[in-house]
């Protein structure tokens, strides 16, 4: 029962900080461009994740079930999260393998 | 014998001032033979027009200048003619005796310059002219309304522009190198900035790291871009002794603006004189007259520095004559003249 406090507590918390640094980045990075705002409402979604990751710990805290169903929606929100992060990962690789095979093709 | 004395010396003085006078007579014509090419051209209309703008920068009046600017049609036939007008001032200054004023014109024109460049209607919120200790380094601010970035003017107005630009480079290393003694102590600031550089550095998605990336990369290829373009500049205008403006925007960050105008500097004229020299002795040499004639200074400079090594390769001790007024082994001008015209056969 420790284990799911510590995801309640650290899943908002640090779901909070993401939202929060997603809103400043795209606040800032705004005027140099449109696109600088993508990265931020990326960080506001994990970080909503994260948040709902704490919210549903709350949930399996609260609960009367001591069975492990009871933390089922906790690793099913986990694993979107999982998802998300490893999509965003890919993502990233392609761009950073397009972005570098362009200036070696420009170079050649 | 005393009275006699007195006769001879004041007649002596007499002769020295006229021969002063009719010195600078010479002087002043010798500019009007080489760097006055659109004096002809130049109507009581548009003596007048220029005499307002000479009158804005003598009273040092930038905010009446900013808004004349404001008022220009921003079409290229309105700023062309403005700009024609600007080349034509050369005509009412004395390039020895209003230096000053003349950087101020040549700074104007290079703000047009820029106008023209932008391909859009430009207004400024405010011009602010910053120059140094002799006027031979002017850093101009233009503040546009309704952008985040200022166009900047670096203006040298000099005999030698390397005077004024190491003197730059000089003090920007040194406020560079203030800036890290300043830095270099363990302070609040710095442990908090740390701190949060970390905290970033945590926080950052993937995607965001590679927008950084490729922002960082173009930018850097931008600074390299235009310290190259700022070298590049002094290099030609020291070469073929020049002055000139490095305009710089940087309103996409990723590809600003740099922009460079040449200007004829005290130096110029006699420059001219020497290669006139030459040509009289050798008129196959290289000369771009059109260019001079059509007050084109960036052209002269172009040509000049397409054909620089071709002059050396030709014969550098004539190539040092024209544009250093160095004579390397040769006593007289004609000796040299002699030598080259032996070596390559001219007639």
């Amino acid at each position: 029962m420790r284990t799911i406090k510590q995801v309640q507590l650290w899943g908002k918390l640090t779901g909070i900080a993401s939202i929060l640094y997603g809103i400043g980045s795209s606040i800032l990075l705004s005027p140099l461009s449109f696109v600088y705002i993508l990265p931020g409402l990326i960080s506001i979604f994990i970080g909503g994740l994260l948040y709902h990751i704490g919210r549903q710990a709350r949930v399996a805290d609260q609960s009367e079930d001591d069975s492990v169903e009871a933390v089922f929606p906790v690793i099913r929100s986990y694993s979107t999260l999982l998802m998300v992060l490893g999509i965003v990962i890919g993502i990233s690789l392609i761009c950073f393998i397009i972005f570098y095979g362009y200036i070696w093709i420009g170079k050649g | 014998m005393s009275k006699r004395w007195w006769i001879f010396c004041s007649i002596g003085l007499l002769i020295f001032i006229s021969f002063g006078m009719n010195q600078t007579g010479v002087i002043a014509n010798r500019q009007a033979e080489h760097i006055e090419p659109l004096c002809e051209s130049v109507d009581q209309e548009m003596q007048s027009e220029i005499e307002e703008i000479l009158n804005i920068f003598r009273a040092e009046d930038y905010g009446a200048l900013t808004d004349r600017l404001n008022e220009l049609e921003k079409t290229t036939e309105s700023i062309g003619d403005e700009r024609q007008l600007l080349e034509s001032a050369i005509c009412f200054l004395d390039v020895y005796g209003d230096r000053d004023l003349l950087a101020d014109v040549n700074i104007y024109h290079s703000l047009l310059t820029f106008v023209m460049q932008a391909d859009k209607n430009i207004q400024f919120e405010e011009i602010i002219f910053t120059p140094d200790q002799f006027y031979e380094l002017i850093q101009v601010e233009g503040i546009i309304q309704g952008e985040r970035e200022s166009v900047h003017i670096e203006h040298y107005s000099a005999f030698q522009v390397l005077e004024p630009y190491l003197s730059r480079e000089a003090r920007e290393s040194r406020e560079r190198l203030e800036e890290k003694e300043k830095n270099s102590g363990i302070s609040l600031k710095k442990m908090l900035s740390g701190l949060a550089s970390s905290a970033h550095d945590m926080l950052q998605n993937p995607l965001e790291r590679f927008m950084m990336t490729v922002d960082s990369f173009y930018i850097g290829k931008a600074d390299l871009d235009k310290e190259i373009f700022d070298k590049e500049s002094f290099v030609n205008a020291s070469y073929f002794n020049l002055n000139y403006s490095v305009i710089t925007y940087d309103g996409n960050r990723w590809d600003p603006i740099n922009l460079v105008e040449y200007y004829p500097s005290t130096n110029t004229s006699d420059t001219l004189d020497r290669i006139e020299e030459v040509l009289e002795e050798l008129p196959d040499y290289w000369f771009p007259r059109e260019k001079v004639e059509q007050g084109d200074w960036n052209g002269y400079a172009d040509y000049y520095r397409e054909h620089r090594m071709d002059m050396i390769e030709y014969d550098f001790e004539l190539y040092e004559y024209m544009f250093g007024n160095t004579l390397v082994d040769s006593r007289t001008f004609e000796e040299m003249i002699e030598r080259v015209k032996r070596e390559h056969q001219v007639e």
